[in-house]
């Protein structure tokens, strides 16, 4: 029997953004707006986005580095406020192995004219050990993304 | 519009169980066995379904006796038979959703039988619910295991 872990861990990624949250939402909604924001480095290569967004549909996108090993990511809608929240339940894998599974509630609350959205992640690492800094700075890099698209696109 | 609002914790619980994991395991994945204690307390189950593997999605209708005013809707993320499984489940009390969980369950072999342990990652919303509730009724159920085992 291998020897099995799960530690589990939380943290937050805050960013404010200076337009209203029905269009900060819509980065989240539409798979074509999705797609330009969320995903790995730059220089990886990468699948077709695929997002069913309704509570209880999928969401999956593979990449890696050119030659080196694909990560997958799989998540499910777990619900859907419009506009104001979204939960997800997903799972991180390199080649055939999950890495971690996790819980991410993204609020968009109403920032005067502007958006502020709070993420918080609720992870759990599985066997592997636990690389919790690695994450949360893979996580800002998104949001940063994030605000990148979304100052290009409005 | 409702006013929202958030709370996240995290339950940790543990057994220790006189039976081999592969038993503890059966308690989940037969669905027989675990329709005897996937409630709280007396609650009473009116509907339920069973789809226990990974990528399965299941439902459960129940409540206090005469007020079934709870589903949960469960996805199966993991499933390593008699070691480990890991899922996200949805509660709505009357339509309305109250909370998310990402759940983790351990069976360790120990020497009197097996070591369980649960660990809950929980979204509570818009105050439809609490943390300690809810420890209490899984507390409660996995107390009902050992008593069916």
């Amino acid at each position: 029997m291998t020897k099995r872990s799960a530690t589990p861990a939380t943290f937050t990624v805050e960013r404010t953004f200076p337009i209203s949250r029905d269009k900060v939402f819509r980065a989240y909604s539409d798979v074509k707006m999705k797609a330009k924001w969320f995903g790995g480095p730059e220089e990886w290569e990468r699948s077709e986005h695929k997002l069913d967004f309704r509570v209880g549909g999928r969401e999956s996108s593979s990449g890696g580095p050119p030659g080196g090993p694909q990560h997958h990511y799989s998540g499910i809608h777990m619900d859907i406020v419009p506009d104001e929240r979204i939960v997800l339940a997903y799972e991180i894998k390199v080649g055939e192995t999950r890495l971690t599974v996790s819980l991410g509630t993204t609020e968009f609350k109403a920032d005067g004219k502007g958006t502020k959205l709070v993420y918080t992640e609720q992870i759990m690492f599985l066997d592997a050990p636990e690389h919790l800094e690695d994450r949360k700075k893979g996580t800002e890099a998104l949001f940063d993304n994030l605000v990148a698209a979304l100052a290009k696109a409005h | 519009m409702a006013e929202r609002s958030t709370r996240h914790g995290t339950i940790e619980l543990a057994r220790l169980y006189r039976a081999p994991p592969a038993r503890v395991y059966a308690a989940w994945a037969e669905p027989a066995q675990r329709a005897k204690w996937d409630v709280p307390g007396r609650w009473v189950i009116v509907e339920q379904t069973f789809d226990f593997r990974e990528g399965g999605c299941e439902i459960k209708r129940f409540g206090p006796a005469g007020d079934p005013r709870l589903l949960a809707t469960t996805h199966y993320l993991e499933v390593i038979p008699a070691e480990r499984f890991v899922y996200g489940y949805r509660m709505t009390s009357r339509d309305v959703p109250i909370s998310v969980s990402l759940t983790t369950v351990q069976l360790a072999r120990a020497p009197e039988g097996t070591r369980l342990k649960l660990t809950e990652q929980i979204v509570m919303l818009d105050g439809g619910d609490t943390l300690e509730l809810r420890e209490e009724g899984l507390a409660s159920e996995l107390d009902k295991i050992a008593g069916i085992l």
